[in-house]
This record gives structure tokens, C-alpha cells and sequence, in this order.
């Protein structure tokens, strides 16, 4: 579950981002774990190995309640055939909550900012592979296949 | 040579249900016996659905089937795959999937889900908590002959070496979401059509199996699996929305849970929550008698339930930073695990502010919910990680978490404030966390 920090964490991520947009779940996830393990911001997220790469179902559940409360607005963008992506956005008032947040917790939105400068230059699958060497979450050792 | 007799039990959603032999062993439990009086849809059977008489055992027995259902079936396909580990993996863990899908529910408190946040506040447990003390300590001994409690528990909990395994019994699509949703309909009597057998067809087990604490339950990338599934979480959306949150339902279940919070400090009543042997014989019906008889508020609110004189819905308003200025402490506030606790503050601050004794006013956050990530066998090309099936279907991306808060209040309350004096009270609460 969020905790406070969480929140004012990720509500200045996006404000630190131009338009104050992120495109696709799979970027938020990726900055989200290169700024609590690169940058040691405290994220309270869990990030465990999901397929190759790390994931938390607590961040993608506090972005679905982001959106739900309407600070964030989820946009669905056709990407191919039957294929789609998720872009996210600070709505009026999420921008007002951001703006809000610069004064009242001004330490920690500005050093959001600072850390994330550089994200949105950066290709997706090399945010991904930069998450994944960061963090040490993609190393799964083999197992024995019975318990 | 003796045959041994076939137990089967005739099942309205699964058809005919045959019993595995521990099940026979068990079945006269009283831990067991118990979920024979326990609603599955709690007290909607008594106010909006009176169809819905089916109890927790019939939901874990249809559970138990579709998990050995499931299970075959990736046997079946893992095997064509020619992916061995796999294959003895399922095989290896058949025993424990099955028993986990028939006793995952096994420590529900009377009413079901409605006791659950009351529960949790007197005991500091869940019901998988109490779960997973129930199967440890009161089955039989001789039941690990046939099934290993502890693998059982992890399944259960979610917490299994092997995800996959955990994700067939608690996960997106698991076999309690795929029985509930179907068995809750049939009994509530609305109809909806969705092919089962063709939607199981779907399920597969993604990653390398080099790797199984890696693999995940997804499905295949094909419009079987997409379409189905789509029709599948509409169905569970719509459920939430027609059923599970049926408003006099949901009133009345709020009633029932502040009846038991206000006996929070009385022994008699904790005691039947906290003592195991207690819990075990606490069925809908000894729940509602003794909480009658626990004082006079409770007895008001369970008299209430009985003669369908529930409280009535005074507001009710979309929870979002339109209607209120959330301050980042009131959204960490929000969430599954949350809403019950954060709700039940509003309704004491709302309380104190307007001068009225306990739970005159009761506040209810409703969520509506929204899928989990179900991964399907595809590959993005940029990140070469399982696509989420939202990326490949707008229907699923469109079912969003929304939240409505709800007051209710006492019909019989006198002089009731205005309900524009409700609305700016409750904003002044909420803005001020």
C-alpha cells in the first residue's frame, strides 16, 4: 500500500517530465526503480523479477488509483494493429496538487526533478536495461524443477 | 480386490464434482462442515438476491474442480510444448492446487466479506491469516498424508516458490475469481453467457521453464484468448457494479459490520473472532442472535437488517480531486486494503461533528475495480518482456478504479441535518486529513 512519501514522489515524477506526461506504463515502472534504487529516494514500492525486468503491482495499483481520483488522465494510444499504449498525464488538478507540492514539500519534489532529468532522453528498452543492471532484480538463478 | 465408491456430488455450475479421497476424509469437519453455513454472498441473499442461498462449500468445491480442471488442461499443452519441467512441475504439485483451491476460503467469517474489516479490527488478522491457522492446527493429522499443509498455505497466500502455481488459485484469472463470478450470477439469477471451457482453452504458462520461479499464468496471443477474456472481465466488472455492490445490500453489510465494531471492547463478542474453536462454530445465524443480544445500538442495527429498516443513502458522490482537495496523506489513505479502514474514520469524524452517537451517519468508500496485468504470449519488441493483454485490447485498458463515497443514514434519526450540511462537513473532513 502507498505510503504518503509514494505519493508525493510520483505526483512530482510526472510534473517533472515535459507536459508533465510519461508515455507507457512499462516507462513509470522503470523510473519509478532507477529512482529508488539509483537515486535511493524512498519509495516504499516492492519491485520483484516480472519476466525480464522489474515490476511493482503496488505502483501500477496506485496509478490505477491516481487515475480513478483524477490526478492523473490515462490516454490510450494505438500503436499498431490491436495494440495500444498507455500514456499518463497530470490533470488540472494534479498539476494544481504538483504546484502545491513545490511549495509545501519543496525538498523532496525538487529532488525528484533533479534525479529524473535525463529519463525522457533515454529509449525505452535502455531505460529498462539500465533498471534492470541498477536494481540487480532480472538476476533469477536457476532452480531445481520439483519442490 | 475392492473398489472403492466414486463421491460425486451434483454441482449447478460444474455439472457433476467428484470428491478426492482426503475430501471424503475431511468433509465432516467441523472446519469444513462450517463453510455449509456460510452464504457465499452473505446478507444480498436476505435484502436484494434472494436466489443467492449457495454457501462457501459450494464455492470451494466448484474451486477445487476447475483447479484440477486447469491443471490437466496445462499438463496436456505443456507437454505438446515439450516442456517437461513443466509438466512434472503440474504433476508434482496437482495434490496440493486441488486441496488449496478447496480450502482457500475456509476461514470466511459468517457473511462472508462482510465481517471481513470487522474481523481484521478485532483479531489484527485476515481471513487468509485465520486461513492459514485453521488448516495447520484443526484438520486432522493424518490429513499431510495426502497433501502437504505448507505448500497448501503458500498457494493460498500467494506466496508459493512457483508464482504460476500461486496464480491459479489467487492472481488475475484464477479459478475462485472464474467459479465465483459464474456460481454468484447463476444464483443471483442474472444470465449471462460466457464459455468457459473455451476461455480455459486460453490459459498458459509463460517463461522459461529453465527458470520456473520466474514463469507466470498468462494466456495465449490469439482473439480466442482476447475476445474471451474481454468478455470475461466485463462480466466481472458488471458483477461488482449489479451485485457486490448492490446499494441496499451494501448498506445492509455496513450495518452488520458497525453492529460487531461497537462491540470492539465486549469479551463475549472478540471472543467468538479470536478464539479458533469459537470462530469455528460462529455461522451467519449465531452471529446475528448474539449481536442482537450484545446492547442496544447493535440490537437496533441487526433488528434493522431483519425487518429490511436499513438505513437510507443520503449522499453519494464521486470521490476524486474534483469533488475534494486531497491532500497527498488522504490519498496514501486510499486503496483495496484502505477503504474499509479510511471509511470507517469518516464515519466516526462525521459523527463527532454533527453531535450524533456512534454510527448515526455511516460512511462507505466504494471502489469499482480494475484488472490486474494479465500477461499474454507475446514479446514486446522494445523491452522483450510478456505484453499486458490491456495492450492489446481497449476494452480491458477502458475498465477503470473509480470511487464513490456514500453516506448513509438512520432513517429513524430525528431532525437530521440537510444534506448540503453533510456534503460541506465531509469535505472539511476529508480536505483537513
Amino acid at each position: 500500500m502507498p505510503k504518503v512519501t509514494d505519493i508525493v514522489l510520483l505526483i512530482s515524477l510526472f510534473g517533472s517530465h515535459e507536459g508533465n506526461r510519461i508515455e507507457g506504463r512499462t516507462r513509470i515502472q522503470k523510473e519509478v526503480c532507477l529512482l529508488k534504487y539509483k537515486s535511493k529516494l524512498p519509495f516504499t514500492f516492492d519491485f520483484i523479477p516480472y519476466f525480464f525486468g522489474p515490476y511493482s503491482e503496488e505502483l501500477s495499483e496506485t496509478l490505477n488509483t491516481l487515475v480513478g481520483v483524477k490526478l492523473l488522465k490515462e490516454t490510450i494510444i494505438p500503436v499498431g494493429f490491436n495494440s495500444f499504449r498507455y500514456d499518463y498525464e497530470l490533470t488540472k488538478q494534479g498539476k494544481d496538487l504538483f504546484n502545491k507540492l513545490l511549495k509545501d514539500s519543496k525538498e523532496v519534489a525538487n529532488s525528484v526533478i533533479k534525479e529524473a532529468e535525463g529519463f525522457e532522453a533515454l529509449e525505452t528498452r535502455d531505460l529498462v536495461s539500465l533498471a534492470k543492471r541498477i536494481s540487480g532484480i532480472e538476476s533469477v538463478s536457476p532452480v531445481t524443477p520439483m519442490i | 480386490m475392492s473398489i472403492e465408491r466414486r463421491h460425486l456430488v451434483p454441482d449447478p455450475i460444474a455439472g457433476t464434482i467428484e470428491l478426492p479421497t482426503w475430501l471424503v476424509k475431511i468433509k465432516d469437519e467441523q472446519a469444513v462442515r462450517r463453510m455449509l453455513f456460510i452464504k457465499q454472498l452473505g446478507l444480498k441473499a436476505y435484502v436484494d438476491f434472494p436466489g443467492a442461498m449457495h454457501t462457501r462449500y459450494s464455492h470451494a468445491l466448484g474451486t477445487m474442480h476447475l483447479t484440477g480442471k486447469i491443471v490437466d488442461l496445462l499438463i496436456q499443452k505443456m507437454s505438446a510444448k515439450s516442456k517437461q519441467t513443466l509438466v512434472e512441475c503440474l504433476k508434482f504439485n496437482r495434490a496440493v492446487l486441488v486441496t488449496a483451491g478447496f480450502l482457500h476460503d475456509i476461514a470466511h467469517g459468517p457473511f462472508s466479506h462482510a465481517v471481513d474489516f470487522a474481523m481484521k479490527k478485532i483479531t489484527g488478522k485476515s481471513h487468509q491469516d485465520l486461513a492459514e491457522h485453521i488448516i495447520a492446527n484443526t484438520l486432522p493429522k493424518d490429513f499431510e498424508n495426502w497433501t502437504d499443509k505448507s505448500q497448501v498455505i503458500k498457494l493460498i497466500r500467494g506466496k508459493h516458490a512457483y508464482p504460476f502455481l500461486s496464480q491459479i488459485i489467487n492472481g488475475p484469472i484464477d479459478m475462485d475469481k472464474l467459479d465465483y463470478l459464474l456460481r454468484d450470477a447463476y444464483h443471483v439469477g442474472l444470465k449471462y453467457s460466457f464459455d468457459l471451457d473455451y476461455f480455459l482453452d486460453s490459459y498458459t504458462i509463460l517463461g522459461d521453464e529453465s527458470h520456473l520461479n520466474n514463469c507466470k499464468l498468462g494466456l495465449e496471443n490469439n482473439p480466442q484468448a482476447t475476445v474471451t477474456a474481454e468478455l470475461f472481465l466485463v462480466i466481472w466488472k458488471s458483477m461488482y457494479d449489479l451485485v457486490y455492490h448492490a446499494q441496499d445490500s451494501r448498506i445492509a453489510e455496513k450495518m452488520l459490520e458497525k453492529a460487531i465494531l461497537l462491540n470492539k471492547d465486549n469479551d463475549k463478542i472478540t471472543e467468538m473472532f479470536k478464539d479458533t474453536g469459537s470462530f469455528l462454530e460462529l455461522y451467519d445465524d449465531v452471529l446475528l442472535s448474539r449481536l442482537r443480544a450484545s446492547g442496544d445500538k447493535s440490537a437496533e442495527l441487526i433488528n434493522g437488517i431483519m425487518t429490511n429498516r436499513i438505513y437510507t443513502c443520503l449522499l453519494s458522490t464521486e470521490l476524486d480531486q474534483e469533488h475534494f482537495q486531497m491532500s497527498p496523506n488522504f490519498l496514501a489513505s486510499l486503496g483495496d486494503e484502505k477503504d474499509d479502514e479510511t471509511s470507517d474514520f469518516l464515519s466516526e469524524e462525521l459523527n463527532r461533528k454533527c453531535g450524533q452517537s456512534e454510527y448515526q451517519y455511516i460512511c462507505d468508500i466504494v471502489a469499482s475495480k480494475a484488472p490486474s496485468e494479465i500477461p499474454i504470449d507475446m514479446k514486446d519488441e522494445d523491452t522483450d518482456e510478456y505484453v499486458d493483454l490491456r495492450k492489446r485490447s481497449r476494452i480491458i485498458g477502458a475498465i477503470q478504479s473509480l470511487r464513490r463515497l456514500k453516506i448513509y443514514v438512520n432513517p429513524s434519526l430525528s431532525n437530521p441535518p440537510s444534506q448540503e450540511v453533510i456534503n460541506s462537513t465531509i469535505k472539511e473532513i476529508i480536505e483537513g486529513v
